[in-house]
């Protein structure tokens, strides 16, 4: 009995046969299911994380590049974030009346106007026993948020500048940076204060990227020239860049097995 | 149930496949440059004209403090990244050994005691040339216009030019005239700019003149009625564009320096004014009108209306806008609090940047040949009536160097040579 095939076995064993198949032609085209793939640079996504914030220049800036250069960026936009400040909550005297600021990269989580919104409800609420002084000035609320705000969103839209250069419009970011990602966002900050060039190396457009391996100290255990400028003292100068940037910031231990497979390469400059 | 296991399999690896494979790469950005010690060094110490030398070629390269910290030395002993020694030969000849990072070269120039910045500037410039692989700003010239030879009373502006660093001034004009918008022709021989005559005549023309720089001798190019100015020389030194208003509108031409053949660049309602070119000539930046306020535009200069685009969205008043010499920023001035500032923005209209800042009111701005400096002139009110405007130098990105004119009258839109 159990030997003879059936008709439904027959056809059970045949579609069995194509799933198989199938499946076994998807994880060959997906490639991850060699873990040579990681070895072999041409066959690997790459996620490339850059800042995205994008201003649109609404008035001439009152800072200098050599005052943006010495702020210490400390206003905290997460990546991939849309904010949108409109015209109601946007200090009247930073911004031109006619038109309109936007930071605005692609995926929307709360715009920054909401965030005014709500907090101005707030304090609208708190207000509410102190009538008179309310009636004094009409705009008492939303000037309280203003100006509680005030400093935030200063910085905030000189953080815009310092970011709108170039390059900068155009990250990738399609989601919020989370976990990994998050932690290697840290690391363009951490390296650049050691990144520098001899006079006759800048402004050449060379670009180089080294795929560094980590361990839970922070250390690195090794750092590969994944792709090569083609001039050694360039290459020379960014692996000397990530030696001296040593501690690496701390990760999650969760992050250990992706640092030490070397899931992180710095590009220089990009 | 086996299928279902195995679509179970195949999704948890596709999931494990995305969180935990993937290179993810992430970008530095710019390097900082990394100052480099040049030493300088004489042979014999205590040769006056080789002191003199080794004095300007340390000041030359102060310029360029991003990338080098000179200093004039009596002994290497094995230090500097780069060393630069100077030895007087014999009296006709002055030798010049460069060494940087273990490459030496040696080369001679001929000694002129008479003239020892211009022969300092040329070991500086051969020097920072073997180092940096590029050329310097050391032998370049800069234009200007002063009113410092006005007897009482005058109003006239002539025309000067000077070493990069502020010396040597030599006046280039005497129309007893006031000289606007000088421009240097690519060749470096000679030079075109606008006059407004100071005759008392009824019709007040601003006409355009070119210069000799050999001969010292300046011919009329073009006294159409109204403006003839603004004008900037194409690549070729052949053809000029500028900015006539003999229509009743002024428009931004282009004309053939030899036949004085128009051609009409900008055609529209509002005024067209002060073109400057892209080095390769095929792009303008000029300063247009059309939304109402001045703004900056760009364009092809080879057809009429070619590919215009607004690059300036704010500013009260827009000013002067001059290209990079690779073309990719565009250097303006712009109204700012009650005075004129210098400000940058990248020629496809991102990046913009404020330069200058509590540092007077400071105009016509002006890119060095090799892109790491710009050139403006500064004023500032001493009193009720009087004020007074010198010539600065500061880093592309807004550190200030210094006046390169000091007590020199007062000095306004100066010049690169190319």
């Amino acid at each position: 009995m159990m030997t003879e095939a059936s008709p439904t076995q027959d056809k059970s064993l045949l579609f069995s046969f194509i799933l198989h198949l199938v499946i076994f032609l998807f994880l060959l085209l997906n490639k991850s299911f060699f873990s040579i793939g990681l070895l072999d640079p041409e066959s690997t996504e790459i996620m490339v994380i850059e800042p995205s914030v994008r201003v649109d220049i609404v008035q001439m800036p009152s800072q200098t590049l050599q005052e943006l250069k010495k702020l210490d960026l400390t206003v905290d936009v997460p990546k991939g974030e849309e904010l949108v400040i409109d015209e109601k909550s946007k200090p009247a005297q930073s911004v031109n009346e006619a038109e309109q600021i936007e930071f605005q990269t692609e995926k929307k989580e709360k715009s920054f106007s909401d965030v005014l919104k709500e907090l101005s409800a707030k304090k609208l609420e708190k207000s509410a026993p102190e009538k008179k002084q309310a009636k004094k000035g009409q705009k008492t609320g939303s000037e309280k948020i203003t100006n509680s705000q005030q400093a935030e969103l200063q910085k905030l839209l000189l953080a815009g500048n310092k970011l709108s250069d170039g390059t900068a419009s155009q990250g990738s970011g399609t989601a919020q940076l989370q976990g990994f990602n998050a932690y290697i966002s840290k690391l363009p900050d951490h390296v650049r204060p050691h990144w520098k060039l001899p006079s006759y190396l800048m402004g050449q457009g060379l670009k180089c990227r080294i795929r560094i391996f980590l361990n839970l100290q922070g250390n690195v255990v090794q750092s590969k020239i994944w792709e090569s400028s083609g001039n050694e003292e360039y290459d020379n100068r960014a692996l000397k860049a990530i030696e001296q940037s040593q501690p690496f910031p701390l990760f999650d231990k969760e992050f250990l097995s992706r640092a030490i497979a070397g899931d992180i390469v710095l590009g220089f400059p990009l | 149930m086996k299928p279902f296991i195995l679509f179970l399999f195949l999704f948890s690896s596709s999931l494990f496949a995305q969180e935990d494979k993937g290179l993810t790469v992430v970008a530095i950005g710019e390097a900082e440059a990394d100052v480099e010690s040049v030493l300088v060094k004489i042979e014999p110490d205590n040769d006056s004209n080789l002191t003199t030398i080794a004095a300007i070629i340390k000041n030359n390269f102060s310029f360029y403090k991003k990338y080098f910290l000179p200093q004039v030395v009596t002994d290497f002993s094995g230090k500097g990244d780069a060393r630069i020694l100077i030895k007087n030969s014999n009296q006709t000849n002055v030798t010049v050994e460069v060494e940087y990072k273990g490459e030496k070269d040696t080369n001679t120039f001929e000694f002129k005691p008479d003239n020892l910045r211009s022969i300092a500037h040329e070991i500086a410039n051969y020097s920072y040339k073997f180092i940096k692989k590029s050329d310097s700003i050391f032998t370049k010239k800069i234009l200007f216009v002063s009113d410092v030879s006005n007897r009482s009373g005058e109003q006239t502006k002539e025309l000067y030019i000077m070493d990069f660093d502020g010396h040597n001034a030599e006046r280039l004009t005497n129309h007893n005239g006031v000289v606007i918008s000088p421009a240097f022709s690519f060749s470096g021989e000679k030079i075109i700019y606008s006059l407004i005559r100071s005759e008392r005549s009824k019709k007040r023309n601003i006409d355009l003149y070119e210069l000799d720089l050999k001969s010292k001798k300046s011919r009329l190019i073009s006294n159409l009625k109204g403006i003839n100015s603004g004008a900037v020389y194409l690549p070729g030194d052949k053809e000029i564009l500028l900015t006539l208003s003999f229509s009743g509108n002024a428009e931004i031409y282009r004309m053939d320096l030899a036949t004085k053949k128009l051609f009409k660049i900008t055609n529209h309602i509002a005024p067209d004014v002060d073109p400057d070119l892209r080095p390769d000539g095929k792009m303008l930046a000029f300063l247009s009108g059309r939304p109402g306020k001045a703004m900056i535009y760009t364009m092809d200069p080879s057809q009429e209306e070619k590919d215009v685009k607004r690059i300036s969205f704010v500013g009260d008043f827009n000013a002067t806008p001059r290209f990079s010499p690779d073309g990719n920023m565009i250097v303006f001035s712009s109204w700012l609090d009650n005075r004129f500032d210098i400000f940058r923005i990248n020629s496809d209209g991102t990046g913009l940047y404020r330069l200058t800042k509590d540092f007077g009111s400071n105009e016509d701005p002006s890119f060095s040949p090799d892109g790491e400096f710009i050139i403006f002139s500064s004023q500032r009110v001493l009193s009720q009536t009087k004020a007074t405007q010198s010539v600065y130098i500061m880093s592309k990105d807004g550190e200030i160097i210094g006046p390169l004119t000091q007590n020199f009258g007062n000095c306004s839109t100066p010049r690169w040579s190319k």
